[in-house]
């Protein structure tokens, strides 16, 4: 698996990277655009005025993109550590249950104190969940990968039944908690928009983790967990420890994405919220290559372009999963771009061999992309 | 005894499209990739089935739609993880990914419809007649039931096994995932191996699709596969390289599924029995981890 | 005892063969010719390119440039099967084998009896009986190989290549992992092999067993052949001459003698267990008692418990039974982190795996085994402007080359990566040092340069515990010398009074001391 060095983020090399990036998902979107029959430009225009033509747009795109950025986060370290909690997307889910739970059974209280009450409660849910899994794999060596995967059916599960049985609000249709006490709510920050106060806590999540997985002598262990388990016993890193706290943080920032949501936007849990929102916080982890500032821009990437995928469905009529589609073709190239790299350099090397030319354009992009880190 | 039939059936119609697409996991398994993409594989498997049986109008070229997609989707698996050397996590999520928002992409795009599709047009694969042994009492009219697919898996699964332990190529195979060095010292193209077991595991899910769109019911709804890729490769890791105890352990847990489907019509919140087979599964798992930890005197810390 | 064969008819030759990797020349200009029915060995350092013209010999690795000459003929290999197609087999040094399948299975796999639709365990078994009756080699044919010695392993191999139906047969570094006995056995099979016209190239880097074995002999420096000579007509001075390429007395310098004065424990086990795996003996009650001052050396044969030894000692695994003592305090419950805190150094025996991540800079490599004391150092920086210049400072000091603490671990060559190890390790002046196969991969003038700091850091008051597979090296380095058999001390050795020789009795268990 390739891993990069953590600590520099410089702007020029990431810069490039984004934006060869970008080009790369506006032609593949193009390209797919073309073969449904659509107007790349007509599509491209919808997705302009879906999300970026004026303020209550633009706030829609951040408002979308605060979980998704908390729940990269959490795919981000715990696959930086060289844990593969896939059980992220129920995690999320379970933290919706509980941070709605919170907000309507406990109060009305003093609305900071609640509020922080919610989210503590739905981080700790996805963190039970996880460090359950995180226990298996470490002290029974049970496979992470198929037990999270596994479990999400049963979380799942766990949480609509929650919501169907015992926290049912009667008055509403079957599967609903009760909406939460106003205490509970984030306050608006752009009125008419769905943009909280939030956004300033997502701010400070990002900052805290920034600080750890690129500054301190955690996050350079955390990484050498990643690279190799053997070489960080070695060193003196307790593994099983480490193990214990990269799976259950990451399922505590999928909870608290989960909590997050029902604060800030939705107000309540039901049946079916939230579906495949912890999977694309583990897309997002990918494309981002594990760094904190990296999953802040592509979730917000990523939140503009599902909701401008829904403006081209509403003016050309292409289905908004075209995104998804084209996200995930660019992640398969993001998780093989070393071994395409070295294919393109000896194709490459065949094709030049006798003219001896330099590398090609193309090729430099990759290198500056590879140095991007 | 109507409840044996029914459990039987349910348990058949549950556990069939999981020991196909397992066969595919077990050989990938033992040429040395865990391969989670079964899940995605199986599912557009079920999408390219019913989509051909519905425009060429015979459920046996659909069947065989599913499975040349399902080559081509194992290819390329094979070339993002060998040629291309992705890990094999990272792209079998992505996999799975992609194959799920494509299918929901191809579903508004081709029938115009969001979630499911199914059509009076849209024919089952046939049931094999039993003649006279569908009298047999209990299990005659569940197996009855089943079509010709369900039925070619026995042939499969006993090819499966001889191949694997009395032919030359499945002991490459077992080598391939013990050690690859001893089978590149031999000589052999490992990649091409790899690739080409990819290849076959794509087809066995793509046969699995068909199976699960077009067998007990004839219809597809996004993401109808529900796991049920993720339960096989959780038994493919139980069972390890053991064709039939694969068989049994499908079964045994399409038996829960029916077991679950039976208490759902019972006074139960319907969530529980829902959780049963993945539930089941991942005890079983647990407690085959249980025993190995208890067998091996764990040195390291 | 080896008279030269009659045949002088040759049957491999490599001409004018050059291999880079990168920027390093493995093989530049290599020559070389073989004679039928001959042992030919084939000497050098470590890193001499002794292995990588073997891989280009069986058809691994395709050469840069030159020519591959089988009986006369010029041969390019694409793959190893074009190799054994032409007859030329090989014994790695580390096994090619699938653990999990049995011996029988082992050797016929890729050519394997009967049909491509049938060919089953029975008929791999009744072939390989076959083979063993025909050159008289042993293995059990139906145990999954994992469960057997290393020295059966080794045979597994050779009838692997003898089944391919070799006829120059390549053994890279055999004795590597052999008691002494099992040498001697290895070695009257080989002359066997050889009296029923097998060809054998032999690589070695023990000039011992090159005299004792081998018809002619090749010797490589620095990825060059230096010299072919008859076996009969040189001598271990000669050779080792021709490997170091100067004129080196073999002894080397003389060791300081340690100072005298009365030593407390560094660092003490007591009754220590380990349980008994497949091809490692654990341990079984062992005491040992390193003292301030004194650097100890572990003398065993692989498998005999000496790695056990070495992880219990550093606290990266823990013991079955017995406890460890630093300093007189127990830390048989502490890890290596912990330990590495209360003055504990530690080179583990196996880099890539234990001691360096190839995806972290020198820096953070350097930096991993730095423990935090409280939960607020943990969210310090992990690296300030003073770290980076004292870890450059470091770098230079120990001759690691770059010594630019950004560089990627991956990008080093082997040797430097080592340097980086003993930089990290030593840097802080350690009260215990635990050194596991220091020197493997390195030139002589880096073990040099290693060496005066380690009797530096021992005349400093440190405890060293030195485990080494190179009898000499250990008998020149270290103040005692512990033998290990079976997962127990078997003897206690004085350097200045004992011979490398003398060990070797005690290692196969032949020999017993009272202690």
């Amino acid at each position: 698996m390739p891993s990069f060095k953590p600590v520099p983020f410089r702007l020029p090399a990431g810069l490039v990277e984004v934006l060869a990036t970008f080009g790369i998902i506006a032609v593949i979107g193009a390209i797919t655009l073309s073969i449904m029959g659509a107007s790349p430009v007509a599509a491209g225009l919808a997705a302009f005025h879906g999300t970026l033509d004026g303020t209550y747009e633009i706030a829609g795109v951040v408002a979308l993109s605060l979980p998704l950025i908390i729940v990269g986060f959490g795919a981000s370290i715990c696959f930086k550590g060289g844990y593969y909690n896939l059980g992220l997307e129920s995690q999320l889910i379970l933290g919706a249950a509980a941070g709605s739970i919170a907000g309507y059974y406990a109060g009305p209280l003093w609305s900071p104190f609640h509020i922080t009450l919610v989210l503590v409660c739905g981080g700790l849910a996805g963190a039970v969940v996880a460090a359950v899994i995180a226990w298996l794999r470490v002290h029974l060596n049970v496979d992470e990968v198929v037990s999270s995967l596994l479990s999400n059916y049963i979380v799942i599960l766990f949480a609509i039944f929650l919501a169907t049985y015992p926290f049912r609000d009667e008055s509403r249709f079957n599967g609903a908690m009760h909406r939460i006490l106003p205490s509970a709510r984030m306050p608006t920050m752009i009125s008419g928009t769905e943009l909280t106060w939030g956004v300033l806590f997502v701010v400070a999540v990002s900052l805290v983790l920034f600080w750890i997985f690129h500054r301190s002598k955690l996050g350079q262990d955390w990484a050498l967990m990643g690279r190799s388990v053997t070489v960080a016993r070695s060193a003196g890193i307790d593994v099983k420890k480490f193990g214990m706290m990269i799976m259950t943080s990451s399922g505590f920032l999928a909870g608290l994405a989960g909590a997050f949501m029902i604060s800030a936007t939705q107000h309540r849990y039901f049946a079916n919220l939230a579906l495949g929102l912890g999977f694309d916080g583990i897309l997002i982890g990918m494309i981002a290559r594990y760094r904190i500032p990296a999953v802040v821009f592509w979730a917000l990437a990523y939140s503009w372009m599902l909701l401008a995928a829904d403006g081209i469905e509403q003016e050309v009529g292409i289905p908004s999963e075209f995104a998804q589609v084209v996200i995930a073709i660019v992640i398969l190239g993001v998780a093989v771009r070393l071994g395409l790299l070295q294919w393109v350099r000896g194709w490459r090397q065949r094709w030049f061999k006798s003219s001896g030319t330099g590398s090609l354009p193309a090729m430099r992009m990759f290198s500056a992309n590879r140095e991007g880190r | 005894m109507d409840l044996i039939v029914f459990i039987t059936s349910a348990a058949l119609a549950y556990a069939i499209p999981i020991v196909y697409a397992g066969i595919g996991g077990q050989i990938s398994l033992a040429s040395g990739d865990l391969n989670i993409a079964l899940e995605g594989e199986m599912l557009f498997g079920a999408f390219v089935a019913v989509a051909a049986t519905y425009f060429l109008g015979s459920p046996w070229l659909g069947i065989l739609c599913a499975v040349i997609v399902g080559a081509a989707l194992g290819l390329l698996f094979g070339i993002l993880i060998v040629s291309l050397k992705g890990n094999v996590f990272l792209v079998g999520i992505t996999y799975n990914f992609l194959l799920a928002a494509l299918t929901v992409l191809l579903l508004g795009m081709i029938f115009g419809v969001r979630g499911s599709f199914s059509s009076p047009e849209l024919m089952g694969i046939p049931k094999l007649p039993l003649g006279t042994l569908a009298n047999i009492p209990f299990l005659g009219s569940a197996f009855s039931s089943q079509t010709y697919v369900a039925w070619l898996l026995i042939p499969v699964v006993v090819l499966w096994s001889y191949v694997l332990h009395s032919t030359p190529l499945g002991l490459r195979i077992r080598a391939l995932g013990d050690n690859q060095d001893a089978v590149r010292s031999a000589g052999l193209n490992v990649d091409r191996m790899r690739l080409g077991v990819q290849i076959v595991c794509g087809m066995l899910c793509g046969i699995a699709g068909a199976q699960l769109a077009l067998g007990a019911l004839t219809l597809f709804s996004a993401g109808m596969s529900a796991g049920r890729g993720f339960v096989a490769l959780a038994i493919v890791i139980l069972v390890g390289q053991r064709p039939w105890m694969l068989v049994l352990a499908a079964f045994a847990f399409g038996i829960t599924d029916g077991i679950g489907i039976k208490l759902q019509q019972a006074d139960v919140p319907a969530q529980f029995p829902q959780m049963l087979p993945y539930a089941v599964t991942l005890l079983a798992l647990i407690l085959v981890a249980l025993r190995g930890h208890l067998r091996t005197t764990r040195r390291s810390r | 005892m080896t008279s030269a064969p009659n045949s002088t008819e040759i049957c491999v030759e490599l001409k004018g063969i050059t291999k880079r990797f990168g920027a390093v020349v493995a093989n530049e200009d290599v020559s070389l010719d073989v004679r039928s029915g001959e042992i030919h060995a084939i000497v050098g350092e470590n890193g001499a390119g002794k292995s990588t013209l073997m891989s280009i010999l069986h058809g691994m690795q395709p050469p840069d440039s030159g020519h591959i000459l089988i009986d006369g003929k010029e041969r390019i290999f694409h793959s190893a099967r074009d190799a054994i197609a032409l007859g030329i087999g090989m014994v790695h040094q580390h096994f090619m084998l699938a653990p999990s399948l049995t011996s029988a299975e082992n050797i016929v796999l890729g050519y394997e009896p009967g049909t491509p639709l049938k060919s089953n365990t029975r008929d791999a078994t009744a072939l390989v009986r076959e083979l063993f009756d025909r050159f008289d080699l042993q293995v059990p044919p139906d145990t999954p190989v994992r469960e057997l010695a290393i020295g059966a392993q080794q045979r597994v191999e050779i009838l692997k290549a003898l089944h391919r139906g070799a006829r120059i047969l390549i053994l890279d570094e055999p004795t590597a992992v052999l008691s002494p006995e099992e040498v001697e056995t290895l070695f009257s099979r080989l002359r066997n092999l050889r009296s029923s016209g097998i060809t054998i190239i032999f690589i070695s880097h023990k000039l011992r067993e090159v005299m004792a074995l081998s018809d002619r002999v090749t010797v490589m420096r620095r990825g060059k052949t230096v010299e072919t000579l008859t076996t009969s007509q040189t001598d271990q001075n000669q050779l080792a001459d021709l490997m170091v390429g100067s004129s080196v007395s073999s002894d080397g310098k003389p060791r300081p003698v340690p100072a005298s004065r009365v030593r407390e424990s560094v660092l003490r086990l007591q009754s220590v267990r380990s349980p008994t795996r497949p091809g490692n003996s654990g341990l079984k009650d062992l005491d040992l008692d390193i003292r301030s001052g004194e650097i100890v050396g572990i003398a065993a044969i692989e498998g005999n418990g000496q790695s056990d030894l070495m992880e219990i000692a550093a606290g990266v695994a823990s013991p079955s039974a017995g406890q460890v003592f630093f300093r007189g305090n127990d830390v048989t419950r502490l890890h290596v982190g912990q330990r590495r805190a209360l003055g504990l150094a530690y080179v583990p025996e196996d880099r890539h795996r234990d001691a360096i991540a190839l995806d972290s800079t020198a820096a953070e490599t350097f930096l991993s085994t730095r423990r935090p004391q409280n939960w607020i150092d943990w969210l310090r920086p992990a690296m300030s402007a003073a770290d980076k210049a004292r870890i450059a400072d470091l770098m230079q000091d120990f001759d690691v080359r770059p010594a630019d603490p950004d560089v990627l671990c991956r990008s080093m060559s082997g040797g430097n990566q080592q340097k980086l190890v003993f930089a990290r390790e030593l840097a802080d002046n350690a009260d215990c040092i635990l050194l596991g196969q220091p020197t493997r991969g390195i030139d002589i003038g880096a073990s040099r340069a290693l060496f005066e700091r380690i009797w530096r850091s021992r005349d400093k008051g440190a405890g060293v515990l030195f485990l080494s597979a190179d009898l000499d090296e250990l008998f020149s380095v270290a103040d005692r010398i512990v033998v290990m058999f079976d997962g127990r001390i078997v003897s206690e050795l004085d350097p200045q009074s004992a011979a490398p020789r003398d060990a070797s009795g005690f290692m196969t268990g032949a020999a017993h001391a009272v202690l």
